[in-house]
């Protein structure tokens, strides 16, 4: 389960809220979307989840534990919105230092590579250097290390921007095979069809705030799409 | 405590796969091997013929200078991106996704580095104690241990620049740390100079002390200065009553507790 309580951060003191005294709730096995417009705040929301940036005040939790201590990762998986890579290594290095970073040994930690080069559709090109690999396979790279080890909670800014719609559809099946196995996924997109089609809660922030919240079923009238609600509730709040 | 290690390894992995190492070290390579030329020639001083072995003390002493000296502009040269190209290049990202303490992290990539440098730096010292061995026929006993003394330098350079790097650009932070290096070097060089008779006797009337900051800036070349006499078995004059080595451990702490509260506080 995570937890964002009245968190809140300010670059310097002049500016004003990236993210404006927010809390919310998002419950184990919930697939769940953090919709808004360009700089609205759900990178910035993220990243406090991760603990790379210090929230001014309130705070962030994981399963209990608060994201400031490093334990609170424990099981996370992170794809961060434009995936960069050291491009030197192979894709099975990269995989691999993943593995050893939560702790696995060798032996293990083959066997956890495979399995997610499998998911991810990359068995067979794991050995060659990532400087070689198109936008598409550093996707799906990323996706493969934000899955080890047993991820049980998913963050992922952005993960279809840039691929192509086959692309797109490949990581959406992922995505639904991963809520199948009940892993928390926390998703941040502006594929509005994409996510009415995949997630069960989302949360429309604008200005740092969340101005709506809750399951896509509830939040999404008869005869209107998740990108109409999005346009009410935005074009609402700058009216 | 796994993880440390094998931050280290993945540092030690990445900078010697960086084009700019096997160049320096190439580079490097060659100027020690050039050495070998002093080692055979003839040489005449004041009318008196002087022995090979001399010669090869003498040059092995400046050759020892040289690379200690040498390896801290090429640590500041490994440490100046080390941090901001782990943050554009994402792994910074992957590996604080993890559940790894950012202190494991910084230190993992600050020690990677030194211990690149210092194999680099000892190499150099292997191998101009080698060619000592081989072409003069001495042994410079203590040559290798000056080296692993040096090391404390090194490590103060990498840290200082990794440091200085969270708050400025690359050039400028390695530029901070060169001058530290510069000053302590003029500050240093300037009291031995003082020392000398020939400076005492001129300057009778006005003894010559070293100012309150010469004494507590970092000790860069006087620890340099202490570990060549390891090698050459001469009595060491510190400046001022605390010896270099425990000022530069005091100094590497300051900096590296400097760099963990710096980093802690850095967005990734």
């Amino acid at each position: 389960m995570v937890t964002f309580s009245s968190i809140s951060k300010r670059y310097g003191s002049r500016a004003g809220f990236a993210v404006d005294n927010v809390s919310c709730t998002v419950e184990g096995g919930e697939f769940f979307a953090l919709l808004g417009p360009n700089g609205a705040g759900k990178t910035t929301l993220i990243r406090m989840l991760l603990d790379f940036v210090k929230p001014t005040s309130g705070g962030a939790s994981i399963n209990g534990v608060s994201s400031a201590y490093p334990a609170a990762r424990a099981g996370v998986g992170y794809l961060a919105e434009n995936v960069r890579v050291p491009l030197h290594l192979s894709g099975k290095g990269y995989l691999r230092r993943q593995a050893e970073l939560c702790g696995m040994f060798a032996a293990d930690a083959n066997g956890t590579i495979a399995e997610v080069l499998e998911i991810v559709g990359m068995a067979g090109k794991e050995n060659a250097a990532m400087r070689t690999y198109s936008k598409g396979m550093l996707q799906r790279i990323g996706l493969a290390a934000a899955m080890i080890p047993g991820t049980k909670l998913l963050v992922l800014d952005e993960p279809v921007s840039g691929l192509d719609p086959l692309g797109i559809r490949d990581v959406r099946r992922i995505m639904e095979g991963l809520k199948r196995k009940g892993v928390t996924i926390i998703l941040n997109s502006h594929l509005l069809s994409e996510v009415e089609k995949t997630c069960d809660t989302a949360a429309i922030i604008d200005k740092g705030r969340i101005v709506l919240k809750g399951a896509i079923s509830a939040i999404v009238r008869d005869g209107e799409t998740l990108e109409d609600v999005f346009v009410r509730v935005i074009e609402g709040q700058h009216a | 405590m796994r993880s440390f290690f094998h931050i280290i390894k993945y540092t030690v992995f990445d900078i010697i796969h960086q084009k700019s190492f096997v160049v320096l070290l190439l580079v490097s390579i060659a100027f020690v091997m050039l050495l070998r030329g002093c080692y055979s020639g003839n040489y005449t001083v004041n009318g008196k013929t002087v022995d090979g072995l001399t010669v090869a003390w003498h040059a092995s002493i400046v050759a020892f200078h040289l690379v200690a000296a040498g390896v801290l502009l090429i640590a500041a040269i490994f440490s100046m991106n080390l941090l901001r190209r782990d943050r554009e290049d994402g792994t910074a990202q992957y590996m604080l996704s993890k559940p790894l303490p950012r202190i494991t992290y910084v230190f993992g990539r600050a020690i990677g580095v030194w211990l690149v440098s210092f194999a680099f730096m000892f190499a150099l010292h292997l191998t101009i104690f080698i060619i000592t061995l081989v072409s003069a026929g001495g042994t410079m006993p203590g040559y290798l241990t000056a080296s692993c003394v040096c090391s404390a330098n090194v490590l103060f350079m990498v840290l200082l620049v990794c440091l200085m790097s969270l708050y400025m650009p690359d050039f400028a932070a390695a530029l901070v740390g060169l001058g530290v290096v510069a000053v302590s070097y003029a500050a240093d060089s300037f009291f031995h100079a003082a020392q000398t008779r020939l400076v005492q006797a001129m300057m009778q009337n006005h003894p010559m002390n070293a100012p309150p900051w010469a004494m507590a800036w970092p000790k860069i070349c006087s620890l340099q200065d202490f570990a060549v006499t390891l090698i050459n078995g001469k009595a060491f004059q510190p400046i001022g009553p605390v010896h270099p080595g425990i000022v530069m451990v005091l100094y590497v702490c300051a900096i590296a507790a400097g760099l963990v509260l710096a980093f802690d506080r850095k967005e990734i």
